[in-house]
C-alpha cells in the first residue's frame, strides 16, 4: 500500500511540475466560463440551463479523457523507453501495483479537474432544483415482442424479398431495433393505458415526447389519469411535455399503477410507448444528480486511463497514443456507423463481419462513451444510484484491476 | 549543400521508418480506401464518396503526419544528444534545422503519394462501380478488382515486408511503407483514365501547400517547446486556421466533371508560401537561440 | 541457511528477433555464487555479457537456461528485491523531483514508514554531501551529483545485496574515492556488493573476489590476494592484449583539409 500510494504521489507531481494539471484546469475552467458566451440555445432558461449542464461539464468530461487517456498511454513507455521503468521493477513493488497507481493517479487528476468543473456548474445552477426517477411503462421486451412477430412478418406479403431471404438472427436484430420505434395510435375521443410501477406517494408527472416539430403537429388535448390523481394537456408547443398530476377530489379511483390518457382532441395521437411516454417521479435534488454524475464520470475516466496504461504498457509512446486517441474516436462513431449502416440485413458476409466487429467494439466501449449521466443530469432525470454502483464497481474497481494485471504481464514481456 | 541533403535524407528515413509514420499512412488508405466501398451513397454522382474520402484522408492525417514527424524529428536530435553529435560538425543551425524541416515534408511527399495513389484507384474503381450498377441497375458500390488492388497497399505490404524483414534482413517499417508506395503506385494504373487522374491530381495538389506551412510551423515550434508542447501549439495551429484550410480541400471542384484551375493552385501556392517561409525564419531564429544540451 | 546471497547455475541468455530467430548468445553456461558479505567483482571487455548477467540477477530478464536465486529466493520475487539495491550504469532519476522527493520516494518502494524515510534520506544526503541542494529538482543535477543520488537511493532500503554497474563512472577522482571508501566500510558492515567495472585499478581496490566474463563465458575467476599478479595484468591474460588501430592513412597524412 505504501509504494502503491508513493507511486500515486510520484504521478501527481509529475503532473504538477510539468504543468499538465494546470493547464488542464486552465483549459477545463475557461471552457466552464467561456461555454456559455458562445452558444445559443433555443430561448428558454430549461433549454439554455440544459445546453449549459451537457455540454459544459460534457466538454470538461472530454478533454480529461483525451488528454488523461493519451497521457497513460504515454506515460509507462516513455519511462520504458528512459530505462527509468527498471529502477522501480528492481525494487520491492509488484509491477502490478505500478500499472495500478500510475492509473489512479491519472483518475485522480482526472477527477480534481472534473471536481472544479462540478463546482463551477454548483454556482451556476440552482442546486436545490428537483430531479426526476424515470420510469417507463411496464411491458414486454422488445426482444420478446420480436419474436412473437416474426413469423407473422416473414409470411407476410409486403415483407420485402430481401428480407425473407436473410438469416433469422438478423432479422430477429432488425425487429427488436424496429420494436423500440413501434407506434401505438390513440384516435380521437379514445382512452389509451400503460402500466407503471408507480408509487403510492410522492409528486408525479407525465412526460410526452414528440418527435415532430410543433408546426407539424395537430392540437394536442386529453386528460392524464393515474390512481386518483390527474393532469391536463392542452396544445403545446415544447418538443418535451411534463404535466403534473396532482389530486382529485372526491373521484373514485382508478386501478393503481395504470395511466390512463383520453385524447380529448380532434385529430388522432401517435405515440411510442417506449421512448415518449415515462412517469416522472420526484426524487432528489440536482445537487444529489451532480455527485452521482460525477462519481459514474470518474468511474468512466478510470476505465479509459487503465486502458492507455495499458496500451503503453505494451507499445511505444507515440503508437500507443496514437491507437488510444484512435480507440476513442472510433468507439464514439461505431454506435453511428451501426445505425446507419446501409446494408443492414447483411447480405454480404463482408458485411456481417465489419459489423460485428464493430457491435463488439460498441458494446465494449459503450460505458466510455455514451456520456449516459450528462444526459441524465442535463434532462433533471435521476442518475440512477444502481447505474453508479455498477460504474463504481467495473469502471473504477474490477476493470482497472483487470487492465493492470495484463500491464504488469506487458512489461515484464517488454523487459526481455 | 552535400551536408543539408545528407541531414534531410536521413530525416527522410528516420521518419519513414517511425511505426507513427506507418500508422497514419494505414489509417488514412483505410479511410480512403474503404470509405468508398463500405458506402453506397453517391450524393448524386459516382465517385464523390470515394474523392471526399481520400481527400479528407490526405488532408487530416498529412497534418498530424507532418505536426508529428517534425516534432519528433526535432525533439529526438535535442533528447538524444544526437544534435551535440551533429552541430559539433561543420554545418550552422540554420542548415541543420531547414534539412530537418525539409526532410519531414520529404517523408510526407511518400506519404501523399501512397494516399493519392490507392485514393485515385478507389475513385476509379467507384466510377466502374458506378457504371456496372448502372447497367444490371444493382446498387453502385466500387469495382470489385479496382477495390482489391488499393486496398492491397494496406493488407499485403505489410505481408511482403514481413517477408523481406524474414527472409532477407529487411527492416520492417521503412520496407512496409515502401511496399505500401509501390503497390498504390501500380494500383493507380488499373484501368486508367487520365483526364479523371489529372483532375483528382490538380484537387490534391493543393494539399501538400497546407502541409507545407504546418511543417514549418511544428518545426518551428519543436526548436523552442518539449514534445507536448510543440505538437499542442501545432495542433492549435491547425485548428485556428480551419476556416482557411477549406480553401485546400476541394472536392466541389471537382463536381459534374469540373477541375481546379491552375490559376487557383499558383494562388494556393502564392498564399501558403509565404507563411511557410515566416514560420520556417521563426524556426532558425529560435533554434539558433536555444541551448542544445537538455 | 543459505549462505550464498546469488546463486547462478548453467545461466544462458539468447537473444532473439521478432522470427524467434537466435541472434546473439549473450551469456552461455555461466555458473556464479557470491557469497553473504563480500565484494564480488564481475569484470571483462565490453561485450562481454557483464550488464546481461546483472539484468538477470536482477529479475529484469529471465535466462534462456539454468536458475537464478538470490539468497534462495527467485529474483523477481518481491522477497528477493526487498533485500537488494541497485545502482545502473546511467542515473535514470525523475528529472522533475528534488534529491530529497527521490530519496523519500524510493523509500516509500521500499515500504518504509515516513518518519524513518525521512530520517534515512537526511542521514544519506548528509552522506553524499548534497544535504544543501537537497531542495533542488535532480534534472539539473550535475553528472557526478546525479550518480550520488542514485547511489544514495539504491542504499535508501538497507539492503543486504548492493549491486553497483559502473558505480564510479561519472565521477571525479575524489568522489571515486568517496565511493571505494564506501563500497570497503558497506562490506565491513555485513553488506555484499556485486560491482561491474572498467576500471581495473577501482575493482581491484573494492573487490574480494572477481570473475572475469569473455564472450558470455567464465574466463577466470579468484581472490585478488590468490591473483599473485595486479589485476590488470590477470584480466589481459585471460581476454588478451587486444590489438592496436591500424591508423586510417589519411590521418598521417600532413596538414588539414580545407
Amino acid at each position: 500500500m505504501k509504494a502503491f500510494l508513493e507511486i500515486v504521489r510520484l504521478e501527481l507531481r509529475r503532473l504538477s511540475r510539468s504543468k499538465a494539471l494546470a493547464a488542464l484546469a486552465a483549459v477545463s475552467l475557461v471552457w466552464m466560463f467561456a461555454f456559455p458566451h458562445f452558444v445559443k440555445s433555443d430561448g428558454t432558461v430549461t433549454g439554455a440551463r440544459e445546453l449549459y449542464v451537457h455540454f459544459s461539464l460534457g466538454g470538461v468530461f472530454v478533454i480529461c479523457l483525451v488528454a488523461l487517456a493519451a497521457s497513460a498511454a504515454g506515460s509507462l513507455s516513455h519511462e520504458r523507453a528512459q530505462k527509468r521503468l527498471q529502477l522501480t521493477a528492481v525494487r520491492p513493488v509488484r509491477i502490478f501495483t505500478l500499472a495500478l497507481a500510475r492509473s489512479a493517479a491519472l483518475t485522480l487528476a482526472g477527477a480534481l479537474v472534473l471536481a472544479l468543473s462540478a463546482a463551477v456548474l454548483a454556482f451556476n445552477v440552482d442546486l436545490s432544483r428537483p430531479c426526476d426517477k424515470v420510469l417507463s411503462p411496464v411491458m414486454e421486451s422488445p426482444r420478446a415482442e420480436a419474436e412473437k412477430m416474426y413469423d407473422y412478418y416473414m409470411a407476410s406479403p409486403e415483407t420485402p424479398d430481401d428480407v425473407k431471404k436473410a438469416k433469422k438472427s438478423v432479422v430477429l436484430r432488425l425487429l427488436t431495433q424496429r420494436a423500440f420505434d413501434n407506434y401505438m395510435s390513440i384516435p380521437a375521443g379514445d382512452t389509451a393505458s400503460w402500466t407503471f410501477d408507480a408509487p403510492e406517494e410522492g409528486e408525479l408527472a407525465v412526460r410526452l415526447r414528440f418527435t415532430n416539430d410543433f408546426e407539424t403537429r395537430q392540437d394536442v388535448v386529453g386528460e392524464f389519469r393515474l390512481g386518483s390523481r390527474n393532469g391536463v394537456m392542452t396544445n403545446i408547443t415544447q418538443a418535451v411535455v411534463r404535466v403534473p398530476l396532482s389530486e382529485r377530489g372526491g373521484a373514485a379511483a382508478g386501478e393503481r399503477g395504470v395511466l390512463n390518457f383520453r385524447n380529448n382532441g380532434d385529430a388522432g395521437l401517435m405515440l411510442r410507448p417506449r421512448r415518449d411516454i415515462n412517469l416522472l417521479v420526484k426524487a432528489d435534488s440536482f445537487g444529489w444528480n451532480v455527485v452521482r454524475a460525477y462519481l459514474e464520470l470518474v468511474s468512466i475516466l478510470a476505465l479509459t486511463i487503465s486502458f492507455g496504461v495499458f496500451l503503453g504498457a505494451g507499445l511505444g509512446r507515440s503508437v500507443a497514443v496514437f491507437t488510444m486517441v484512435s480507440v476513442i474516436f472510433v468507439s464514439v462513431a461505431s454506435s453511428d456507423i451501426i445505425e446507419l449502416y446501409p446494408d443492414q440485413l447483411e447480405k454480404d458476409s463482408k458485411d456481417s463481419v465489419g459489423l460485428a466487429i464493430t457491435r463488439t467494439v460498441e458494446r465494449m466501449t459503450r460505458p466510455a462513451v455514451s456520456f449516459r449521466p450528462l444526459a441524465a443530469l442535463a434532462a433533471d432525470e435521476r442518475v440512477e444510484p444502481r447505474e453508479v454502483a455498477s460504474a463504481l464497481a467495473v469502471d473504477l474497481v474490477a476493470f482497472p484491476f483487470v487492465l493492470s494485471l495484463l500491464s504488469a504481464f506487458a512489461i515484464v514481456r517488454k523487459q526481455e | 549543400m552535400r551536408k543539408w541533403t545528407a541531414i534531410a535524407f536521413a530525416t527522410v528515413l528516420e521518419t519513414v521508418s517511425d511505426p507513427l509514420a506507418l500508422l497514419l499512412t494505414a489509417s488514412a488508405l483505410t479511410l480512403a480506401v474503404l470509405s468508398p466501398r463500405l458506402h453506397y451513397h453517391q450524393f448524386g454522382e459516382p465517385s464523390r464518396m470515394a474523392r471526399e474520402a481520400g481527400l479528407s484522408a490526405m488532408l487530416v492525417f498529412g497534418l498530424a503526419y507532418v505536426v508529428f514527424g517534425a516534432v519528433k524529428a526535432i525533439r529526438r536530435e535535442i533528447e538524444s544528444g544526437t544534435i551535440q553529435m551533429a552541430l559539433s560538425h561543420p554545418i550552422s543551425r540554420a542548415s541543420f534545422f531547414t534539412a530537418k524541416v525539409a526532410g519531414v515534408f520529404a517523408s510526407y511527399m511518400v506519404f501523399f503519394i501512397t494516399v493519392f495513389c490507392a485514393s485515385l484507384a478507389a475513385v476509379r474503381g467507384s466510377e466502374i462501380g458506378a457504371e456496372i450498377a448502372s447497367a444490371n441497375g444493382t446498387l453502385p458500390l466500387m469495382w470489385g478488382p479496382s477495390f482489391a488492388f488499393a486496398f492491397s497497399a494496406l493488407a499485403v505490404a505489410p505481408i511482403v515486408a514481413a517477408a523481406l524483414n524474414r527472409f532477407m534482413g529487411f527492416r520492417f517499417v521503412p520496407t512496409c511503407a515502401m511496399c505500401a508506395l509501390a503497390v498504390s503506385v501500380a494500383s493507380a494504373f488499373y484501368r486508367p483514365d487520365l483526364a479523371l487522374a489529372l483532375r483528382y491530381l490538380g484537387a490534391a495538389s493543393a494539399l501538400p501547400f497546407p502541409a507545407a506551412v504546418f511543417v514549418s510551423v511544428a518545426g518551428a515550434a519543436a526548436a523552442r517547446l518539449k514534445d507536448h508542447a510543440a505538437v499542442s501549439v501545432s495542433l492549435f495551429a491547425i485548428l485556428l486556421s480551419l476556416p482557411i484550410l477549406g480553401n485546400y480541400y476541394l472536392p466541389n471542384e471537382l463536381t459534374d466533371g469540373g477541375s481546379v484551375s491552375p490559376g487557383y493552385l499558383a494562388m494556393s501556392f502564392l498564399a501558403a508560401m509565404p507563411l511557410a517561409a515566416a514560420a520556417l525564419v521563426a524556426g532558425v531564429q529560435l533554434f539558433k537561440g536555444r541551448d542544445m544540451a537538455e | 541457511m543459505n549462505e550464498n546471497a546469488i546463486e547462478l547455475k548453467g545461466v544462458s541468455k539468447t537473444f532473439r528477433d521478432f522470427w524467434l530467430r537466435p541472434t546473439v548468445k549473450a551469456v552461455d553456461g555461466l555458473d556464479m555464487t557470491v557469497r553473504k558479505g563480500e565484494v564480488f567483482g564481475l569484470l571483462g571487455p565490453n561485450g562481454s555479457g557483464k550488464s546481461t548477467t546483472i539484468k538477470i540477477i536482477l529479475g529484469l530478464l529471465t535466462p534462456s537456461a539454468g536458475s537464478v536465486t538470490l539468497f534462495g529466493l527467485p529474483p523477481k520475487s518481491v522477497e528477493a528485491r526487498n533485500r537488494l539495491g541497485y545502482l545502473p550504469e546511467l542515473s535514470y532519476l525523475h528529472p522533475f523531483l528534488t534529491a530529497r522527493e527521490t530519496l523519500m520516494y524510493y523509500a516509500g518502494l521500499c515500504g518504509l514508514d515516513r518518519r524513518v524515510s525521512r530520517e534515512r534520506t537526511d542521514e544519506l544526503l548528509d552522506m553524499i554531501g548534497l544535504s544543501d541542494v537537497a531542495k533542488r529538482p535532480v534534472g539539473g543535477f550535475s553528472k557526478g551529483m546525479a550518480r550520488r543520488v542514485a547511489l544514495a537511493s539504491a542504499l535508501v532500503g538497507r539492503p543486504e545485496l548492493l549491486i553497483l554497474d559502473e558505480p564510479t563512472s561519472g565521477l571525479d577522482p575524489v568522489s571515486t574515492n568517496e565511493v571505494k571508501t564506501l563500497v570497503k566500510t558497506l562490506a565491513k558492515g555485513g553488506m555484499t556488493i556485486l560491482t561491474t567495472s572498467h576500471l581495473l585499478a577501482d575493482a581491484g581496490d573494492m573487490c574480494d573476489r572477481v570473475m572475469i566474463l569473455d564472450r558470455g563465458k567464465t574466463a577466470a575467476e579468484g581472490w585478488m590476494d590468490e591473483l599473485g599478479t595486479s589485476l590488470e595484468k590477470f584480466f589481459l591474460a585471460k581476454v588478451g592484449e587486444g590489438r592496436d588501430f591500424k591508423i586510417a592513412p589519411f590521418l598521417l597524412e600532413a596538414g588539414g583539409e580545407s
